[in-house]
């Protein structure tokens, strides 16, 4: 025998329906949400790696550095290096200024942190920052 | 099957003039009033099949309404056959000053009542007939019928319950029932579409953990950002450096006569000594693209000092 209304336990059903479509809903836009937020964060991920690996990588800046300082360009030069915490120093006195304005170039080529720079026809000393 | 227990529950008959006072919940006796009842032969084994021809046995006799109908099995192919008006009954109910909430099980009278061969009750009398049917009769045909009225409670019950639809008249229970079943399987389709958009929310924010972790980023987006604002600035700026530099080095496009002395680069200030130079030639070359902070002019040197 019907005891309780079946009209009440659809009613009650239907305000469930309604609810578990509401909360559904409102989870789906928290996921869609988060997907976008995945993929705006994995772009910023990629610039961080990027900006990181290029201005704040000392190991990066060293063998850069060392590169140069080999290049078959210099290799009669005499390119003094010396290293602190805070940077690299380069030094490099020559009667020859053309290998001063090569050097030059091939520091202002790179992405090096420019702490300072003298340079006279037949001298260039440069500070390179490592953070 | 009942939702409650049965034991303790009133007994009550229920005539059309019926007038109660009770809270308690109580099983109802209908009186022969409410229901019309015949033995009927009809070929079939079950109840259910005989069941399905009692509209059609019952077409002469009752009036126009919708009924509803029970069979009872006696023996092979007879059945005791009612047919009864669930609407009217459930008026009646009102009229009694009863709720359709207090009543437990209702049953036909004359099922319920065969240990009294006659009997009066409310003012009335009833009797059963010779083929056993119970009939409501004028009071004087009976004059010693038993009064029912205090023994209701010590009956026991026959299984044969009548199935009152109590709300059926308000929408079509079937209707009811298939859409309460599409709703139970919205609600369960939508708990587990919650439940995978929660798994999934949880493995993006494992995935940006991942990616925190083999980046060597910082804990919050506020960190992340500062570092990236900070590392663009200073990208930004060695740029403009090597910018300002190289179009120092090419003051020779514009400018013929003059050499370069010394370029020295210290605490964001460029200075350039120049010789021989003219002078405002390289201050206007200069000034098209920067800011001159100082010029000094001293025999044939020139200085000019930029802040980058």
């Amino acid at each position: 025998m019907s005891r309780i209304n079946p009209i009440y336990i659809f009613i009650l059903l239907f305000i469930i329906t309604v609810y578990s479509f509401t909360i559904t809903s409102g989870k789906q836009k928290e996921f869609e949400q988060n997907i976008s937020e995945l993929f705006e964060f994995k772009e910023k991920a990629k610039t961080f790696k990027i900006l990181n690996e290029k201005w704040n990588n000392k190991i990066r800046v060293e063998s850069i550095i060392d590169k140069i300082i080999k290049n078959p360009n210099f290799k009669n030069a005499n390119i003094f290096k010396t290293k602190n915490s805070k940077g690299i120093k380069l030094r490099l006195n020559t009667t020859e200024p053309k290998i001063i304005i090569k050097l030059l170039n091939k520091i202002l080529n790179e992405e090096f942190i420019i702490k300072r720079l003298d340079l006279t026809s037949s001298e260039i000393y440069v500070e390179v920052g490592l953070r | 099957m009942s939702l409650f227990s049965s034991k303790n529950i009133n007994k009550i008959f229920l005539s059309k003039k019926s007038k109660f006072d009770i809270k308690d919940k109580t099983d109802l006796i209908l009186s022969p009033e409410f229901y019309w009842v015949r033995i009927f032969t009809v070929p079939v084994k079950t109840a259910k099949e005989a069941l399905e021809v009692l509209p059609t046995l019952f077409e002469d006799i009752l009036p126009l309404a919708t009924f509803s109908y029970k069979a009872i099995k006696l023996s092979d192919e007879k059945y005791l056959s009612f047919a009864y008006n669930n609407d009217e009954i459930l008026e009646h109910i009102k009229k009694s000053n009863l709720t359709f909430t207090q009543i437990g099980s209702v049953y036909f009278a004359q099922t319920e009542l065969k240990e009294f061969s006659s009997f009066s009750i409310e003012n009335s009398t009833y009797t059963y007939s010779e083929d056993e049917l119970l009939l409501k009769i004028p009071n004087a045909f009976i004059q010693d019928a038993v009064n029912i009225e205090d023994n209701l409670n010590n009956l026991s019950f026959s299984n044969e319950k009548v199935d009152l639809k109590f709300y059926s008249n308000i929408l079509d229970i079937k209707y009811l029932y298939k859409f309460s079943f599409l709703f139970l399987l919205f609600i369960i389709i939508n708990i587990f579409r919650y439940s995978t958009y929660d798994k999934n929310i949880d493995l993006v924010a494992a995935k940006i953990d991942k990616i925190k972790q083999s980046y060597n980023m910082p804990q919050t987006m506020i960190q992340t950002n500062s570092i990236i604002n900070k590392l663009q600035r200073k990208a930004k700026y060695e740029i403009k450096i090597t910018q300002a530099m190289s179009y120092v080095l090419d003051f020779k496009k514009s400018i013929k006569k003059g050499t370069i002395e010394k370029i020295s680069f210290k605490n964001k200030t460029l200075i350039i000594d120049f010789i021989d130079i003219d002078s405002s030639a390289i201050k206007q070359y200069l000034q098209k693209k920067y800011n001159i902070a100082r010029n000094i002019n001293k025999n044939n040197l020139t200085r000019i000092e930029m802040k980058i």
